[in-house]
Formats: C-alpha cells, structure tokens, sequence
C-alpha cells in the first residue's frame, strides 16, 4: 500500500498541472461566461446555457496523456513494475475524479443560489448533466473523468508500447469500424430506430452508464497494454 | 552473493540481434566496467536486467529471480539512464522526493550533501537543466539511492572534467562505506580504469571478455622489436593489430605472457609493453575488421 501511495504521489508532487490548472482554466472560463452573459443579459432574457464546464475534463484528461508518456518511464527506471504504476494510477484517476465531482456539486449548489452568479447562468446545471439528487449529481459528474482519462491514458500507453503505429492503427480501426456501422445504419435505415432508444434511456444511464462502462474497458484494456509496454 | 546470473542471453529486435548467447553472472560488492563500442548491446543488457524489457532467449535472474514485472527484486536497483527523462513539470526538489519514496535505501542528508557538491538548483525545473546538470542530477540519483545493485550508463553526458572526478571520487568513497554491486557503462574507459574491478566487454552483441581489470593489465601487449624477430614471436600469440616502421614493427598481442615470453622477447630484442585498458579494448573489438582498424591506427 505505501508503494502504491508512492507512486501516486509521483502524480501529485508537481500539483500545479494536476490540480491548479484544471480549475484555473475553469475558473477563467467561468468569470468569460459571467461577463458576457452579464453584457447581453437585457438583449437576451431567459437561461444562459454554456458548455464552458467541459473545460476542466479536457485539460484532465490531456494530462492524463502527458502524464503517462512521462511519469511511467521515469517509475520504471526507479524500479517500479508497470502493475503497480497503473494500480496506483488508476486509483489516484478514481479518487481525484470523485473529489473533483464534489467540487463542482458544492459550484452547482452556489450557482443555483445566485441565480446563476447574477446573470442566469446555467454553467453547472447545463441540461443532460443537471440531475436532482446529490448523490447521482455526484456520479455524473465524475464519470465524465474517468471516462475521459481512462481511453486518453489507453491510447498514449498504445503510443508507449507500439509508437505512432500503433497508435495510428488502432485511431484508424477505430474510424473505420463506427463508419461501417453508421453506414450499415442508414442503409437499412435504422437511424429512427436508435434515436427512439436514445430518448427512451434515462439521462443517469447516458451521462454515467454508458461512459463508465466504456471508461472500465479501457482501464482493463490499459492493463493488458501496459503489461508489456517497454518504452 | 551472486547478484545477477545470465545464462545463454538473447534479445533479438525484429531483425537485429541485439544480444546474442550471453552468460555471465555479477558478484555482490563489485564495481563493474560494462564496456564495449556504440551499439554493442550495453543499453540492452541493462535494460534486460533491469526488468524494462523482455528477453527473447535465455534465462536471467536477478538476486535469483526473473526480473521482468517482479519488484520484490526491483526495488534493489536503480538504472541511472543517460538520457533520463523526468516528467516536466518536476523541479530538482520533486525527482529528490520521488526517489526517496520509491528507493528503499535512500539517504536525503547524502543527497543534499551531494546536490552541493554539483552545485544543482534545488528550486530549477528539470526541463530548464543543461546537459550537464541533468547528468549530475541522475549521478545524485543513483549515488544516495544506496541501491544493492546501481547501473549507471554513460553517466557522464555533459558533465565537465571537475564534476566527473567528483562523481568517481564520491562513489569510490560512498562504495567503500555501503559496499554495493555498481556496473558501470562508460566509453571514458581510462578515467574509470582505477575505478573498476572487473571488466564485461561486449562486442555486437557477444561477450568478448568477463575478466578482472588486474589481469587483464598484462593480458594485452604492445611488442616493438625488429620486424623479423616480431614475426617470431608474434607466432605464438594472437595478433590484434600491427603496424610496421620500416625495419622495426609493432605488434600488439594477446597473452597471457609468461615468464619465459618475456626472456624470449628480451633475447630477440623486442619490447613487451602493456597498454592501458582503453587501448586493450580499442584493439580486442576492432579485431577482424580492416577498414575500421585503419581509422583507429591513424
């Protein structure tokens, strides 16, 4: 257990690209959002949906790229086993995802407060994420995460372990295989057919269900590539 | 102790061999010369051993297990890697706190005794460090990690003639007061030559010699003499390079050379002379090759 908590902190002991510069790039998108709704307010009555709240899972999982390509190298040669790295790597994912999940509840709870920081601003209650219990608020929110740095962890150790090749070819399989299938779609004319399943989820499944399914298979798939990653 | 044992160890790329059918084994308590020539399969010999990389053939067991995956023996070495990368966002002060997390024989007051010494900016980002510096950083690494097993490859990139004397002198006297196995790779061969007990060449990818630096002092020698004296008494040993000024000739031969070779020698008036390590080693892996052998005869 200490090692894993060592190799953790190889993550966090340079907190300002794990920790300050998510939510600074947050917080400046946040005060843009307020000013220019805050300008146009009278032109435009009514709720101010913004999309601004994605900032803080792109530049995570950015990280979580950078973070792999670097750090992993640098465990290896301090005589840690690829195991333990991603054991300790994923745990640190999981753990920050949901600290990071109450941070934006506590944001939400704020902005539903201020009448959406003074201006109507629908910046963390953005419909399809905006669910009512604080519990599955919760999930919502860190599922994003964890689905997001799992597949961007997931294609740098592919990168790790079998160059640009490797990676080119499984981002090229990728493309290919979803436009067989949506072409496969429109020929048989399925499209309806899937919007009407779309509408019938749940918002929980779609937002949370769904991507944390995906998230897990690429933390099982990781393990598999890591396992004999020599970079 | 045996520290590492390599039998029969091979690692082929797609379509290079890279190490071909090498045995061997590390004692504990030695300092190690792995020497050999760009490419000669040093960097992967160390990576095997060091669990970064899977072997194609061959067994090899380090403090008596496989390595690959395995950090219950891991955690006895540390690899100090010329061209060490560190995450970049990592200050001097962030590598010295993750290595003492990680290694378990860490010393953090020899450690800042020793970023002293290399006059190393705790607060500099790594990414800002010259070539030098971050040479001296992987040194410090590798020094107050006290690890059982340390490999240092070509450490010494950038590091000025001060900072390297430095870096033999404090790991001779950390060596003589935590005896552990260090091999080192170098090409700077004559500055380590005093350093190193026992020397592994290797030479595309085969072990050329597994031989303690003391014998290995009068094991190859430099016979000048008249030409036809030369041809005489070179005939009874093998002959790794020779050069000819007119009458005279120089033979450079490998022994072992007993006493009754030197009183052979002196009768027909040639000169035994051992060359230096470096030498010795220019000379056995550049055997056999004429074209390379003229480049290194200039």
């Amino acid at each position: 257990m200490t090692r894993i908590l060592a190799v953790a902190r190889m993550h966090t002991v340079a907190w300002m690209n794990a920790i300050f510069w998510p939510w600074a790039i947050l917080v400046s998108s946040l005060l843009v959002n307020i000013l220019i709704f805050a300008a146009i307010r009278d032109v435009v009555p009514g709720d101010h949906t913004t999309g601004g709240l994605a900032s803080i899972y792109l530049v995570l999982a950015i990280n979580s790229a950078i973070a792999t390509s670097q750090v992993f190298p640098f465990a290896l040669g301090m005589g840690v086993a690829r195991r333990t790295y991603y054991l300790a790597t994923s745990l640190l994912t999981l753990v920050g995802a949901v600290a990071y999940a109450v941070v934006l509840l506590l944001l939400k709870l704020l902005e539903g407060a201020t009448g959406g920081f003074g201006v109507d601003l629908l910046f963390f209650r953005a419909p399809f994420i905006a669910v009512d219990n604080a519990f599955l608020q919760i999930v919502v929110y860190a599922v994003p995460f964890l689905f997001l740095n799992f597949v961007s962890m997931f294609v740098a150790l592919l990168y790790l372990r079998w160059g640009t090749n490797g990676m080119f070819t499984f981002s090229g399989a990728a493309i290919l295989l979803g436009g067989l299938a949506s072409a496969l779609v429109t020929w048989r004319g399925y499209w309806d057919e899937i919007g009407n399943w779309l509408i019938d989820q749940p918002v929980p499944a779609l937002v949370a269900g769904y991507p944390a399914a995906v998230a897990a298979i690429a933390a099982i798939a990781g393990l598999g590539v890591i396992r004999r990653a020599n970079p | 102790m045996t520290v590492v044992t390599a039998s029969g160890l091979t690692k082929r790329y797609s379509d290079v061999t890279a190490l071909a059918d090498v045995s061997f084994t590390l004692k504990e308590n030695t300092i190690y010369g792995l020497l050999g020539r760009n490419g000669a399969g040093k960097t992967t010999l160390m990576r095997l051993i060091t669990g970064q990389d899977l072997l194609t053939a061959g067994t090899l067991e380090l403090f008596g297990e496989p390595p690959y995956e395995n950090e219950r023996v891991l955690s006895n070495v540390v690899f100090i890697k010329e061209s060490q990368k560190y995450p970049s966002v990592y200050k001097v002060r962030h590598v010295l706190t993750v290595a003492g997390q990680l290694l378990p024989n860490w010393d953090a007051a020899y450690a800042q005794e020793l970023l002293r010494d290399f006059r190393l900016p705790l607060d500099r980002d790594v990414r800002k460090l010259s070539r030098g510096m971050l040479s001296a950083l992987g040194v410090i690494v590798g020094l107050a990690a006290r690890a059982p097993l340390t490999f240092f490859d070509e450490p010494y990139l950038g590091l000025d003639a001060v900072s390297r004397q430095l870096f033999y002198d404090r790991l001779l006297a950390d060596y003589a007061e935590h005896p552990r196995t260090v091999v080192l790779s170098t090409h700077l061969i004559d500055e380590v030559s005093d350093l190193i007990e026992r020397v592994l060449l290797l030479d595309r990818g085969r072990l050329l010699l597994d031989e303690e630096t003391e014998g290995l002092r009068g094991e190859v020698m430099d016979a000048t003499g008249p030409a036809d004296a030369l041809d005489e008494f070179a005939i009874s040993h093998p002959e790794l390079h020779r050069q000819r000024m007119g009458n005279f000739a120089r033979a450079t031969l490998r022994g072992p050379f007993d006493q009754g070779d030197r009183l052979r020698a002196k009768e027909r008036g040639i000169d035994l002379e051992p060359l230096t390590l470096q030498q010795a080693v220019v000379r056995l892996t550049t055997v056999g090759r004429p074209d390379e052998e003229k480049e290194y005869s200039r």
